[in-house]
């Protein structure tokens, strides 16, 4: 069904949870995974009050481009494990969703996965979240993960050594019923 | 599952994806839902269970003015036949695919969430109704709220010329 697929790598460490899912459909339908992290902007300091520290853009730019290196090589990582195909590649411009999208549109993606915070929607949007704005503007579906994200399949393996548990319950219960009855 | 090619002796997690929840909403997109839904579905041999809200309305006013009884009445008849056609639409698709599906509704839009942990769901399709962020806040749209507060993977969909191209 899906071919190719952009997961969203950032340095939040809720962006793993995107990387594990995602390479996991890529692994689930064949694809292909392609990694993407949006470069930050260098902004000038505002000149009311001097910076602490003065960074020259050039500088910005080696950092930013270490850091992202760093992030896509753990994440090709995980998906070479998975024995699934996968690329990386990096962008920046004004607007991070808008990156996200053209990025998705040109390498013909079909699928774009992005971890979520556990905030509310409003948060998302005063915080500049890439989510609201990626939902608006992609050409195809956005699969959004959270931190917490436990699929069906693994809420029932989990609830699988259930039994146990319940008579453990009862028979810690069985006493205090008896001291009812005493009473 | 039978059905996963690529997959290692070592898969990683949530790779299964046994159960899809698709969100009905009562508008033109959400056909874009069920047939990615349904092609999910399909791909992981999952079965589809499809969810709607026809949520009456609470107080329906127009310009202040409550509505009458009967006009109230109507509207509410009218919600039901949309949710039906919409449901039908959608277990039409499901079966023409040879994907098991199956219906219900739920009171509030607040309750899928829930209803989707609650049935082991491993992932929530919706269509995105092709308004912009903040406009889906203000008018109580059902994206940002699955986001918010479901713990399963969220897939909106893109409805085909919701929005033009760039």
């Amino acid at each position: 069904m899906f071919k190719r697929i952009l997961i969203v790598v950032d340095q939040r460490q809720v962006s793993r949870v995107a990387i594990k899912q995602g390479v996991a459909i890529a692994a689930a339908h064949g694809a292909e995974a392609l990694f993407f992290h949006v470069l930050p902007r260098y902004t000038v300091p505002v000149a009311d009050m001097p910076p602490f520290v003065m960074i020259s853009p050039e500088e910005f730019r080696r950092d930013a481009h270490a850091k992202a290196t760093k992030l896509l090589t753990a994440a090709a990582l995980v998906a070479d494990k998975a024995v699934v195909t996968n690329k990386t590649a990096t962008g920046g411009g004004e607007d991070d969703a808008h990156c996200i999208a053209d990025a998705a549109r040109q390498r013909r993606c079909d699928l774009i996965v992005a971890a979520s915070e556990g905030r509310n929607a409003l948060l998302r949007l005063l915080t500049g979240s890439v989510i609201p704005g990626l939902i608006t503007v992609s050409p195809v579906p956005v699969l959004v993960v959270k931190e917490s994200a436990r699929t069906g399949s693994e809420a029932r393996a989990a609830v699988m050594p259930k039994k146990p548990r319940r008579k453990a319950q009862a028979a810690g219960g069985a006493p205090l019923r008896r001291r009812g009855a005493r009473a | 599952m039978t059905d996963r090619p690529g997959l290692t002796a070592d898969p990683p997690d949530g790779a299964v994806i046994s159960r899809v929840m698709v969100v009905l909403q009562d508008s033109d997109e959400t056909q874009a839902a069920a047939t990615e839904g349904v092609a999910l579905a399909r791909a992981h041999g999952a079965e589809v269970f499809f969810v709607d809200i026809p949520e009456p309305p609470a107080d329906t006013l127009v310009e202040g003015l409550q509505l009458s009884v009967t006009a109230r009445a109507h509207l509410i008849d009218e919600m039901h036949r949309n949710a039906h056609h919409h449901q039908a639409a959608a277990l039409g698709l499901a079966r023409q695919e040879g994907v098991s599906a199956q219906t219900f509704s739920v009171a509030s839009p607040h309750l899928i969430a829930q209803a989707a942990q609650s049935q082991s769901c491993d992932v929530i399709v919706v269509a995105n109704t092709g308004h912009n962020a903040v406009v889906r806040l203000l008018i109580g749209d059902i994206v940002p709220m699955l986001i918010t507060e479901s713990s399963v993977p969220v897939l909106v969909c893109r409805a085909p010329g919701a929005r033009p191209e760039r």
